[in-house]
Protein backbone atom coordinates (compact mmCIF):
# COMPACT_ATOMS: atom_id res chain seq x y z
CA UNK A 1 0.00 0.00 0.00
CA UNK A 2 1.26 3.48 -0.93
CA UNK A 3 -0.03 6.24 1.32
CA UNK A 4 -0.51 9.79 0.11
CA UNK A 5 -0.53 12.23 3.02
CA UNK A 6 -2.66 15.12 1.89
CA UNK A 7 -6.02 16.79 1.96
CA UNK A 8 -9.39 15.93 0.46
CA UNK A 9 -9.10 19.34 -1.19
CA UNK A 10 -5.81 18.41 -2.86
CA UNK A 11 -6.84 17.36 -6.37
CA UNK A 12 -3.34 16.13 -7.22
CA UNK A 13 -3.35 13.86 -4.18
CA UNK A 14 -6.73 12.44 -5.20
CA UNK A 15 -5.47 11.94 -8.77
CA UNK A 16 -2.43 10.05 -7.51
CA UNK A 17 -4.64 7.73 -5.50
CA UNK A 18 -6.84 7.13 -8.54
CA UNK A 19 -3.86 6.56 -10.84
CA UNK A 20 -2.22 4.12 -8.45
CA UNK A 21 -5.39 2.29 -7.44
CA UNK A 22 -5.84 -0.17 -5.87
CA UNK A 23 -2.42 0.11 -4.22
CA UNK A 24 -2.78 3.66 -2.88
CA UNK A 25 -4.90 5.53 -0.36
CA UNK A 26 -5.20 9.07 0.94
CA UNK A 27 -4.38 9.85 4.59
CA UNK A 28 -6.20 13.03 5.60
CA UNK A 29 -6.75 15.11 8.72
CA UNK A 30 -10.02 13.26 9.18
CA UNK A 31 -8.03 10.04 9.55
CA UNK A 32 -6.21 11.66 12.45
CA UNK A 33 -9.60 12.08 14.10
CA UNK A 34 -10.50 8.44 13.61
CA UNK A 35 -10.29 5.70 16.20
CA UNK A 36 -7.46 3.25 15.54
CA UNK A 37 -4.08 5.01 15.60
CA UNK A 38 -1.53 3.28 17.83
CA UNK A 39 1.97 4.69 17.79
CA UNK A 40 4.15 2.79 20.24
CA UNK A 41 7.53 4.45 20.61
CA UNK A 42 9.19 1.26 21.86
CA UNK A 43 7.11 -1.36 20.02
CA UNK A 44 6.69 -0.49 16.38
CA UNK A 45 5.33 -3.93 15.51
CA UNK A 46 2.27 -3.12 17.62
CA UNK A 47 1.72 0.23 15.91
CA UNK A 48 -1.33 0.88 13.75
CA UNK A 49 -2.25 3.63 11.32
CA UNK A 50 -5.56 4.88 9.98
CA UNK A 51 -5.60 5.50 6.25
CA UNK A 52 -8.75 6.40 4.33
CA UNK A 53 -10.74 5.35 7.38
CA UNK A 54 -9.18 1.89 7.61
CA UNK A 55 -6.93 0.66 10.40
CA UNK A 56 -3.81 -1.09 9.17
CA UNK A 57 -0.48 -2.24 10.59
CA UNK A 58 2.53 -0.13 9.68
CA UNK A 59 4.02 -3.16 7.96
CA UNK A 60 1.27 -2.87 5.34
CA UNK A 61 2.63 0.51 4.23
CA UNK A 62 5.19 0.21 1.42
CA UNK A 63 5.81 3.88 0.87
CA UNK A 64 4.53 7.37 1.62
CA UNK A 65 4.21 10.51 -0.47
CA UNK A 66 3.82 13.62 1.67
CA UNK A 67 1.75 16.32 -0.02
CA UNK A 68 1.59 18.84 2.80
CA UNK A 69 4.02 20.97 4.81
CA UNK A 70 1.77 21.46 7.81
CA UNK A 71 -1.65 20.94 9.29
CA UNK A 72 -3.49 24.20 9.64
CA UNK A 73 -6.37 24.98 12.04
CA UNK A 74 -8.65 26.11 9.23
CA UNK A 75 -8.52 22.63 7.68
CA UNK A 76 -10.10 21.02 10.71
CA UNK A 77 -13.72 21.66 9.88
CA UNK A 78 -14.64 18.53 11.83
CA UNK A 79 -13.15 19.96 15.04
CA UNK A 80 -14.83 22.56 17.27
CA UNK A 81 -13.65 26.04 16.32
CA UNK A 82 -12.13 26.79 19.73
CA UNK A 83 -10.12 23.56 19.64
CA UNK A 84 -8.74 23.83 16.11
CA UNK A 85 -5.44 25.60 16.87
CA UNK A 86 -4.54 23.09 19.57
CA UNK A 87 -5.71 20.10 17.53
CA UNK A 88 -3.76 21.26 14.47
CA UNK A 89 -0.56 21.61 16.52
CA UNK A 90 -1.08 18.18 18.06
CA UNK A 91 -1.88 16.49 14.74
CA UNK A 92 1.10 18.16 13.08
CA UNK A 93 3.43 17.03 15.86
CA UNK A 94 2.04 13.53 15.75
CA UNK A 95 2.32 13.25 11.98
CA UNK A 96 5.87 14.63 12.17
CA UNK A 97 6.84 11.96 14.69
CA UNK A 98 5.07 9.15 12.87
CA UNK A 99 6.45 9.98 9.41
CA UNK A 100 9.95 10.35 10.87
CA UNK A 101 9.76 6.90 12.42
CA UNK A 102 8.59 4.91 9.40
CA UNK A 103 11.07 2.41 7.98
CA UNK A 104 9.53 2.38 4.50
CA UNK A 105 10.52 4.98 1.84
CA UNK A 106 8.98 8.40 2.53
CA UNK A 107 9.03 11.19 -0.06
CA UNK A 108 9.94 13.40 1.75
CA UNK A 109 10.57 12.82 5.41
CA UNK A 110 9.84 15.67 7.84
CA UNK A 111 12.64 18.04 8.75
CA UNK A 112 12.83 21.18 10.83
CA UNK A 113 9.19 21.95 11.46
CA UNK A 114 7.99 20.87 8.02
CA UNK A 115 6.19 17.63 7.30
CA UNK A 116 7.85 17.35 3.87
CA UNK A 117 11.56 18.04 3.64
CA UNK A 118 13.49 20.91 5.17
CA UNK A 119 11.69 24.13 6.05
CA UNK A 120 14.51 26.27 4.69
CA UNK A 121 13.82 29.84 3.73
CA UNK A 122 14.90 31.08 0.26
CA UNK A 123 18.19 32.47 1.60
CA UNK A 124 18.94 29.17 3.31
CA UNK A 125 18.30 27.25 0.09
CA UNK A 126 20.76 29.51 -1.74
CA UNK A 127 23.31 28.99 1.03
CA UNK A 128 22.84 25.22 0.97
CA UNK A 129 23.10 25.19 -2.82
CA UNK A 130 26.47 26.95 -2.51
CA UNK A 131 27.60 24.45 0.09
CA UNK A 132 26.57 21.66 -2.27
CA UNK A 133 28.81 23.17 -4.92
CA UNK A 134 26.19 24.84 -7.13
CA UNK A 135 26.72 28.28 -8.62
CA UNK A 136 24.39 30.93 -7.26
CA UNK A 137 23.82 34.63 -7.72
CA UNK A 138 24.38 37.10 -4.91
CA UNK A 139 21.04 37.48 -3.14
CA UNK A 140 19.92 40.70 -1.47
CA UNK A 141 17.14 41.08 1.05
CA UNK A 142 15.91 44.22 2.74
CA UNK A 143 13.01 44.77 5.16
CA UNK A 144 11.27 47.06 4.74
CA UNK A 145 11.93 47.04 1.02
CA UNK A 146 13.33 50.27 -0.36
CA UNK A 147 10.29 50.79 -2.56
CA UNK A 148 6.77 49.60 -2.25
CA UNK A 149 7.08 45.88 -1.76
CA UNK A 150 8.80 43.63 0.74
CA UNK A 151 10.88 41.39 -1.49
CA UNK A 152 13.56 38.81 -1.48
CA UNK A 153 15.27 39.59 -4.71
CA UNK A 154 15.82 37.01 -7.40
CA UNK A 155 16.06 39.13 -10.53
CA UNK A 156 15.28 37.05 -13.58
CA UNK A 157 13.97 37.92 -16.97
CA UNK A 158 12.44 34.57 -17.87
CA UNK A 159 10.96 31.57 -16.14
CA UNK A 160 13.60 29.31 -14.58
CA UNK A 161 14.47 25.79 -15.72
CA UNK A 162 12.73 23.31 -13.50
CA UNK A 163 14.44 20.01 -12.79
CA UNK A 164 12.84 17.31 -10.66
CA UNK A 165 14.84 14.77 -8.71
CA UNK A 166 13.15 11.51 -7.68
CA UNK A 167 15.61 9.29 -5.88
CA UNK A 168 18.25 8.37 -8.47
CA UNK A 169 16.14 9.71 -11.35
CA UNK A 170 16.12 13.23 -12.74
CA UNK A 171 13.47 14.78 -15.00
CA UNK A 172 13.60 17.92 -17.08
CA UNK A 173 17.33 18.59 -17.01
CA UNK A 174 18.57 20.36 -20.16
CA UNK A 175 21.88 18.50 -19.93
CA UNK A 176 23.98 16.39 -17.60
CA UNK A 177 25.39 19.43 -15.77
CA UNK A 178 21.92 20.41 -14.57
CA UNK A 179 21.12 16.84 -13.64
CA UNK A 180 24.32 16.48 -11.63
CA UNK A 181 23.75 19.80 -9.84
CA UNK A 182 20.15 18.99 -8.98
CA UNK A 183 21.10 15.55 -7.66
CA UNK A 184 23.91 17.04 -5.58
CA UNK A 185 21.52 19.44 -3.90
CA UNK A 186 18.89 16.74 -3.31
CA UNK A 187 21.51 14.53 -1.69
CA UNK A 188 22.89 17.42 0.37
CA UNK A 189 19.40 18.34 1.56
CA UNK A 190 18.59 14.69 2.26
CA UNK A 191 15.46 15.25 0.20
CA UNK A 192 14.99 12.54 -2.43
CA UNK A 193 12.01 14.29 -4.04
CA UNK A 194 13.05 17.80 -4.95
CA UNK A 195 12.34 20.45 -7.54
CA UNK A 196 15.45 22.48 -8.32
CA UNK A 197 15.09 25.62 -10.41
CA UNK A 198 17.95 27.17 -12.35
CA UNK A 199 18.19 30.58 -13.96
CA UNK A 200 17.19 30.03 -17.58
CA UNK A 201 19.24 32.70 -19.26
CA UNK A 202 22.64 31.30 -18.26
CA UNK A 203 25.06 29.17 -20.20
CA UNK A 204 25.78 27.02 -17.14
CA UNK A 205 23.63 25.85 -14.21
CA UNK A 206 23.02 28.67 -11.75
CA UNK A 207 20.74 27.90 -8.81
CA UNK A 208 17.51 29.88 -8.58
CA UNK A 209 15.33 28.17 -5.93
CA UNK A 210 14.13 24.79 -4.73
CA UNK A 211 11.03 23.12 -3.36
CA UNK A 212 10.64 19.91 -1.43
CA UNK A 213 6.97 19.82 -2.47
CA UNK A 214 7.11 19.33 -6.26
CA UNK A 215 4.15 19.82 -8.57
CA UNK A 216 3.03 16.23 -8.99
CA UNK A 217 0.28 17.09 -11.44
CA UNK A 218 3.00 16.37 -14.00
CA UNK A 219 2.19 12.81 -15.13
CA UNK A 220 5.84 12.01 -15.84
CA UNK A 221 6.87 13.04 -12.35
CA UNK A 222 4.04 11.04 -10.80
CA UNK A 223 5.12 7.99 -12.78
CA UNK A 224 8.75 8.50 -11.72
CA UNK A 225 7.64 8.54 -8.09
CA UNK A 226 5.68 5.35 -8.62
CA UNK A 227 8.68 3.76 -10.34
CA UNK A 228 10.85 4.80 -7.40
CA UNK A 229 8.59 3.00 -4.93
CA UNK A 230 8.42 -0.07 -7.18
CA UNK A 231 12.21 -0.16 -7.36
CA UNK A 232 12.46 0.15 -3.57
CA UNK A 233 9.98 -2.69 -3.15
CA UNK A 234 11.87 -4.86 -5.62
CA UNK A 235 15.07 -4.32 -3.65
CA UNK A 236 13.43 -5.05 -0.30
CA UNK B 1 29.40 42.08 19.81
CA UNK B 2 26.56 40.03 21.30
CA UNK B 3 23.02 40.33 19.98
CA UNK B 4 20.02 39.60 22.23
CA UNK B 5 16.61 39.15 20.57
CA UNK B 6 13.40 39.09 22.56
CA UNK B 7 11.41 41.28 24.91
CA UNK B 8 12.74 43.18 27.90
CA UNK B 9 10.30 41.62 30.38
CA UNK B 10 11.29 38.05 29.55
CA UNK B 11 12.96 36.61 32.67
CA UNK B 12 15.76 34.57 31.07
CA UNK B 13 16.62 37.32 28.61
CA UNK B 14 16.62 39.97 31.34
CA UNK B 15 18.96 37.88 33.47
CA UNK B 16 21.38 37.17 30.62
CA UNK B 17 21.30 40.86 29.73
CA UNK B 18 22.12 41.80 33.34
CA UNK B 19 24.94 39.26 33.44
CA UNK B 20 26.42 40.67 30.26
CA UNK B 21 26.13 44.21 31.64
CA UNK B 22 27.91 43.15 34.82
CA UNK B 23 30.65 41.59 32.74
CA UNK B 24 30.97 44.69 30.59
CA UNK B 25 30.32 42.74 27.40
CA UNK B 26 29.43 44.71 24.27
CA UNK B 27 25.87 43.93 23.27
CA UNK B 28 22.84 45.11 21.38
CA UNK B 29 19.33 44.32 22.57
CA UNK B 30 16.93 43.87 19.67
CA UNK B 31 13.56 44.59 21.23
CA UNK B 32 10.91 42.51 19.53
CA UNK B 33 8.32 45.13 20.48
CA UNK B 34 9.98 47.38 17.86
CA UNK B 35 9.40 44.91 15.05
CA UNK B 36 7.66 47.50 12.89
CA UNK B 37 10.36 50.13 13.37
CA UNK B 38 13.52 48.09 12.86
CA UNK B 39 15.22 47.47 9.51
CA UNK B 40 17.41 44.67 8.27
CA UNK B 41 19.55 44.53 5.15
CA UNK B 42 21.14 41.25 4.08
CA UNK B 43 23.30 40.01 1.27
CA UNK B 44 24.31 36.42 0.64
CA UNK B 45 27.36 35.52 -1.41
CA UNK B 46 30.21 33.47 0.04
CA UNK B 47 28.67 34.18 3.41
CA UNK B 48 25.85 36.17 4.90
CA UNK B 49 26.43 39.86 5.57
CA UNK B 50 24.28 42.79 6.42
CA UNK B 51 23.16 45.32 8.95
CA UNK B 52 20.48 45.75 11.54
CA UNK B 53 19.00 49.18 12.20
CA UNK B 54 17.40 49.39 15.63
CA UNK B 55 16.84 52.13 18.19
CA UNK B 56 19.03 54.61 16.33
CA UNK B 57 21.92 52.15 16.10
CA UNK B 58 23.28 50.48 13.01
CA UNK B 59 24.76 47.08 13.78
CA UNK B 60 27.12 45.47 11.31
CA UNK B 61 26.00 41.85 11.50
CA UNK B 62 29.49 40.65 10.58
CA UNK B 63 30.64 42.00 13.96
CA UNK B 64 28.21 39.78 15.86
CA UNK B 65 30.02 36.89 17.53
CA UNK B 66 27.09 35.46 19.50
CA UNK B 67 23.31 35.65 19.58
CA UNK B 68 20.85 34.88 22.37
CA UNK B 69 17.45 34.09 20.88
CA UNK B 70 14.25 34.34 22.96
CA UNK B 71 11.56 35.65 20.60
CA UNK B 72 7.86 35.43 21.38
CA UNK B 73 5.01 35.16 18.91
CA UNK B 74 5.27 38.35 16.88
CA UNK B 75 1.48 38.69 16.83
CA UNK B 76 1.58 39.25 20.60
CA UNK B 77 3.70 42.38 20.31
CA UNK B 78 2.03 45.70 21.18
CA UNK B 79 2.72 47.00 17.70
CA UNK B 80 0.70 44.18 16.19
CA UNK B 81 -2.48 44.79 18.15
CA UNK B 82 -5.34 45.18 15.71
CA UNK B 83 -3.16 44.29 12.73
CA UNK B 84 -5.15 42.60 9.98
CA UNK B 85 -3.99 39.15 8.88
CA UNK B 86 -2.22 39.60 5.55
CA UNK B 87 -2.24 43.37 5.98
CA UNK B 88 0.73 45.72 5.67
CA UNK B 89 1.83 45.41 9.32
CA UNK B 90 1.56 41.64 9.19
CA UNK B 91 3.60 41.45 6.02
CA UNK B 92 6.32 43.71 7.32
CA UNK B 93 6.59 41.96 10.69
CA UNK B 94 6.77 38.52 9.16
CA UNK B 95 9.23 39.65 6.50
CA UNK B 96 11.45 41.07 9.24
CA UNK B 97 11.24 37.87 11.31
CA UNK B 98 11.87 35.81 8.21
CA UNK B 99 14.97 37.79 7.23
CA UNK B 100 16.37 37.87 10.76
CA UNK B 101 15.73 34.16 11.25
CA UNK B 102 17.48 33.43 7.95
CA UNK B 103 20.50 35.36 9.20
CA UNK B 104 20.38 33.55 12.56
CA UNK B 105 20.40 30.20 10.76
CA UNK B 106 23.30 31.14 8.50
CA UNK B 107 25.57 33.31 10.64
CA UNK B 108 28.84 31.71 11.74
CA UNK B 109 28.31 33.36 15.15
CA UNK B 110 27.41 31.19 18.14
CA UNK B 111 23.61 31.08 18.40
CA UNK B 112 21.80 30.12 21.60
CA UNK B 113 19.89 28.39 20.07
CA UNK B 114 19.28 28.16 16.33
CA UNK B 115 15.60 27.67 15.43
CA UNK B 116 16.52 24.59 13.40
CA UNK B 117 18.10 23.02 16.50
CA UNK B 118 15.07 23.90 18.62
CA UNK B 119 12.61 22.25 16.24
CA UNK B 120 12.77 18.75 17.72
CA UNK B 121 10.88 20.05 20.74
CA UNK B 122 7.85 20.79 18.54
CA UNK B 123 7.13 17.05 18.25
CA UNK B 124 7.60 15.39 21.61
CA UNK B 125 7.53 11.71 20.54
CA UNK B 126 10.08 12.53 17.84
CA UNK B 127 12.35 14.21 20.37
CA UNK B 128 11.85 11.38 22.84
CA UNK B 129 13.06 8.92 20.21
CA UNK B 130 16.19 11.06 19.74
CA UNK B 131 16.68 11.08 23.52
CA UNK B 132 16.34 7.29 23.59
CA UNK B 133 18.88 6.95 20.80
CA UNK B 134 21.22 9.22 22.80
CA UNK B 135 21.31 6.55 25.49
CA UNK B 136 18.76 7.68 28.05
CA UNK B 137 16.01 5.49 29.40
CA UNK B 138 12.64 6.94 28.38
CA UNK B 139 9.14 6.05 29.57
CA UNK B 140 7.09 3.67 27.47
CA UNK B 141 5.01 5.94 25.27
CA UNK B 142 1.80 5.49 23.29
CA UNK B 143 0.20 8.08 21.03
CA UNK B 144 -3.25 6.95 20.06
CA UNK B 145 -6.80 7.65 18.98
CA UNK B 146 -7.89 4.24 20.22
CA UNK B 147 -9.55 3.91 23.66
CA UNK B 148 -8.88 0.16 23.66
CA UNK B 149 -5.17 0.80 23.22
CA UNK B 150 -5.22 3.15 26.21
CA UNK B 151 -7.00 0.57 28.31
CA UNK B 152 -4.35 -2.03 27.51
CA UNK B 153 -1.51 0.43 28.10
CA UNK B 154 -3.06 1.49 31.39
CA UNK B 155 -3.50 -2.07 32.53
CA UNK B 156 0.09 -2.92 31.65
CA UNK B 157 1.65 0.07 33.43
CA UNK B 158 -0.93 0.64 36.20
CA UNK B 159 0.07 4.30 36.49
CA UNK B 160 -0.14 6.38 33.31
CA UNK B 161 0.04 10.10 32.55
CA UNK B 162 -1.04 12.04 29.48
CA UNK B 163 0.35 15.24 27.99
CA UNK B 164 0.53 17.16 24.74
CA UNK B 165 2.25 15.79 21.65
CA UNK B 166 3.30 19.20 20.36
CA UNK B 167 5.33 22.03 21.85
CA UNK B 168 2.13 23.60 23.15
CA UNK B 169 2.38 23.74 26.92
CA UNK B 170 0.08 21.30 28.67
CA UNK B 171 -0.31 20.12 32.23
CA UNK B 172 0.95 16.59 32.79
CA UNK B 173 -1.99 14.70 34.27
CA UNK B 174 -2.24 11.24 35.76
CA UNK B 175 -5.00 9.02 34.42
CA UNK B 176 -7.56 8.28 37.10
CA UNK B 177 -10.94 6.66 37.45
CA UNK B 178 -12.57 9.97 36.53
CA UNK B 179 -11.11 9.55 33.02
CA UNK B 180 -12.55 6.09 32.30
CA UNK B 181 -15.79 7.39 30.83
CA UNK B 182 -13.93 9.92 28.69
CA UNK B 183 -11.35 7.68 27.02
CA UNK B 184 -13.38 7.68 23.81
CA UNK B 185 -12.62 11.41 23.50
CA UNK B 186 -9.13 10.55 22.25
CA UNK B 187 -10.55 9.45 18.90
CA UNK B 188 -10.82 13.16 18.02
CA UNK B 189 -7.06 13.77 18.12
CA UNK B 190 -3.91 11.72 18.74
CA UNK B 191 -3.10 11.92 22.45
CA UNK B 192 0.13 11.01 24.17
CA UNK B 193 0.18 8.61 27.12
CA UNK B 194 3.24 7.62 29.08
CA UNK B 195 4.16 5.07 31.65
CA UNK B 196 4.32 6.92 34.96
CA UNK B 197 7.83 6.78 36.38
CA UNK B 198 7.92 7.17 40.14
CA UNK B 199 10.80 9.08 41.54
CA UNK B 200 12.33 12.49 42.05
CA UNK B 201 12.36 15.16 39.37
CA UNK B 202 15.56 16.86 38.32
CA UNK B 203 16.05 19.77 35.96
CA UNK B 204 19.51 19.82 34.48
CA UNK B 205 20.65 22.94 32.65
CA UNK B 206 23.50 22.33 30.26
CA UNK B 207 25.32 25.53 29.34
CA UNK B 208 28.19 24.76 27.02
CA UNK B 209 30.09 22.15 28.99
CA UNK B 210 28.73 23.24 32.38
CA UNK B 211 25.98 21.27 34.03
CA UNK B 212 23.69 22.69 36.71
CA UNK B 213 21.60 20.14 38.57
CA UNK B 214 18.42 21.03 40.38
CA UNK B 215 16.38 18.60 42.47
CA UNK B 216 12.66 19.30 42.61
CA UNK B 217 10.77 18.20 45.69
CA UNK B 218 7.03 18.15 45.10
CA UNK B 219 4.09 15.80 45.36
CA UNK B 220 2.53 17.27 42.20
CA UNK B 221 2.51 15.23 38.98
CA UNK B 222 3.59 18.39 37.16
CA UNK B 223 5.67 20.48 39.55
CA UNK B 224 5.24 23.53 37.32
CA UNK B 225 1.62 23.69 38.47
CA UNK B 226 1.74 22.60 42.13
CA UNK B 227 -1.27 24.71 43.12
CA UNK B 228 -3.54 22.55 40.97
CA UNK B 229 -2.91 19.69 43.35
CA UNK B 230 -2.49 21.84 46.43
CA UNK B 231 1.08 20.63 46.56
CA UNK B 232 4.24 22.46 47.55
CA UNK B 233 7.33 22.62 45.44
CA UNK B 234 10.89 23.38 46.44
CA UNK B 235 13.99 23.50 44.28
CA UNK B 236 17.46 22.58 45.48
CA UNK B 237 20.79 22.83 43.73
CA UNK B 238 22.46 19.43 43.57
CA UNK B 239 25.22 17.41 42.00
CA UNK B 240 24.35 15.07 39.16
CA UNK B 241 26.29 11.79 38.79
CA UNK B 242 29.13 12.19 36.35
CA UNK B 243 27.87 9.65 33.83
CA UNK B 244 24.43 11.26 33.77
CA UNK B 245 25.95 14.73 33.42
CA UNK B 246 28.05 13.48 30.51
CA UNK B 247 24.97 12.01 28.90
CA UNK B 248 23.20 15.35 29.28
CA UNK B 249 26.11 17.11 27.58
CA UNK B 250 26.07 14.54 24.79
CA UNK B 251 22.33 14.92 24.34
CA UNK B 252 22.63 18.70 24.15
CA UNK B 253 25.43 18.36 21.61
CA UNK B 254 23.53 15.80 19.53
CA UNK B 255 20.54 18.16 19.38
CA UNK B 256 22.81 21.08 18.47
CA UNK B 257 21.82 23.02 21.59
CA UNK B 258 24.39 25.26 23.29
CA UNK B 259 21.99 25.74 26.21
CA UNK B 260 19.23 23.36 27.20
CA UNK B 261 17.04 22.41 30.13
CA UNK B 262 16.77 18.63 30.46
CA UNK B 263 13.99 17.03 32.48
CA UNK B 264 15.07 13.88 34.32
CA UNK B 265 13.57 11.64 36.94
CA UNK B 266 15.52 9.33 39.26
CA UNK B 267 13.65 6.26 40.42
CA UNK B 268 13.95 4.89 43.95
CA UNK B 269 16.06 2.10 42.43
CA UNK B 270 18.51 4.67 41.04
CA UNK B 271 17.58 4.54 37.35
CA UNK B 272 17.54 7.85 35.47
CA UNK B 273 14.79 8.57 32.92
CA UNK B 274 14.75 11.50 30.55
CA UNK B 275 11.50 13.13 29.40
CA UNK B 276 12.42 16.17 27.41
CA UNK B 277 15.14 18.59 26.37
CA UNK B 278 13.87 22.16 26.41
CA UNK B 279 15.75 24.19 23.81
CA UNK B 280 14.74 27.57 25.23
CA UNK B 281 14.64 26.91 28.95
CA UNK B 282 13.03 29.31 31.37
CA UNK B 283 16.04 28.90 33.64
CA UNK B 284 15.32 32.09 35.61
CA UNK B 285 12.75 30.21 37.74
CA UNK B 286 15.44 27.73 38.81
CA UNK B 287 18.17 30.33 39.15
CA UNK B 288 16.07 32.48 41.46
CA UNK B 289 15.28 29.50 43.68
CA UNK B 290 18.70 27.89 43.83
CA UNK B 291 21.11 30.75 43.33
CA UNK B 292 22.85 28.82 40.59
CA UNK B 293 24.70 31.22 38.28
CA UNK B 294 23.08 29.96 35.09
CA UNK B 295 22.73 33.38 33.50
CA UNK B 296 26.39 34.13 34.24
CA UNK B 297 27.30 30.86 32.57
CA UNK B 298 25.21 31.70 29.50
CA UNK B 299 26.75 35.17 29.38
CA UNK B 300 30.19 33.59 29.57
CA UNK B 301 29.43 31.22 26.70
CA UNK B 302 28.11 34.14 24.66
CA UNK B 303 31.25 36.16 25.42
CA UNK B 304 33.45 33.22 24.43
CA UNK B 305 31.44 32.80 21.22
CA UNK B 306 31.87 29.07 21.57
CA UNK B 307 30.48 26.27 23.71
CA UNK B 308 33.82 24.48 23.63
CA UNK B 309 35.60 27.45 25.20
CA UNK B 310 33.65 27.06 28.40
CA UNK B 311 35.51 25.12 31.08
CA UNK B 312 34.11 21.72 31.93
CA UNK B 313 32.99 21.88 35.51
CA UNK B 314 31.72 18.42 36.22
CA UNK B 315 28.54 18.63 38.19
CA UNK B 316 29.58 21.16 40.76
CA UNK B 317 27.15 23.87 41.57
CA UNK B 318 29.91 26.33 42.35
CA UNK B 319 29.99 29.48 40.23
CA UNK B 320 31.46 28.18 36.97
CA UNK B 321 32.53 31.61 35.79
CA UNK B 322 34.92 31.98 38.68
CA UNK B 323 35.71 28.34 39.33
Amino acid sequence: MLVIVGSHHDRVARDLVAAWAPDAALLTCEDLSTRGWRYHLCDRAASRAVVAGHVLPESAIDGVVVRRLAILPDELAHVAVDDRAYAAAEMHAFLFSWLSSLTCPVLNRPAGTSLCGPDWRPLQWVHMARLAGLDTDVVHCQVPAPRRRVVEAHVTTSAPWEVNVVGPQCLGAPDVRYEAAAKRLAAFANTPLLTVRFHAERSAPCFHSASSLPDMSDARLAQAVRDHFDACLAQA
Amino acid sequence: MILLWGIASDGPLAQVRSALLRAGAPMVFLDQQRVLQDRIVLSLDDGIRGSLHTGGQVLDLSAVTAVYVRPYDTLRMHAMQGAKPGGRRHQRAFAFDNALTSWIELTPALVVNRPSAMSSNHAKPYQLDLIRKAGFAVPDTLVTTDPDAIAGFWERHRQVIYKSVSGMRSIVTRLGDEHRDRLHDVSACPTQFQQCIDGTDYRVHVVGQAVFGCEIRSEAHDYRYPHRQLADVSLHACDIPGDIADRCRQLAASLGLAVTGIDLRRTPEGAWYCFEANPSPGFSYYEESTGQPISDAIAHVLMQGSVGGFAALGTKVADPVHA
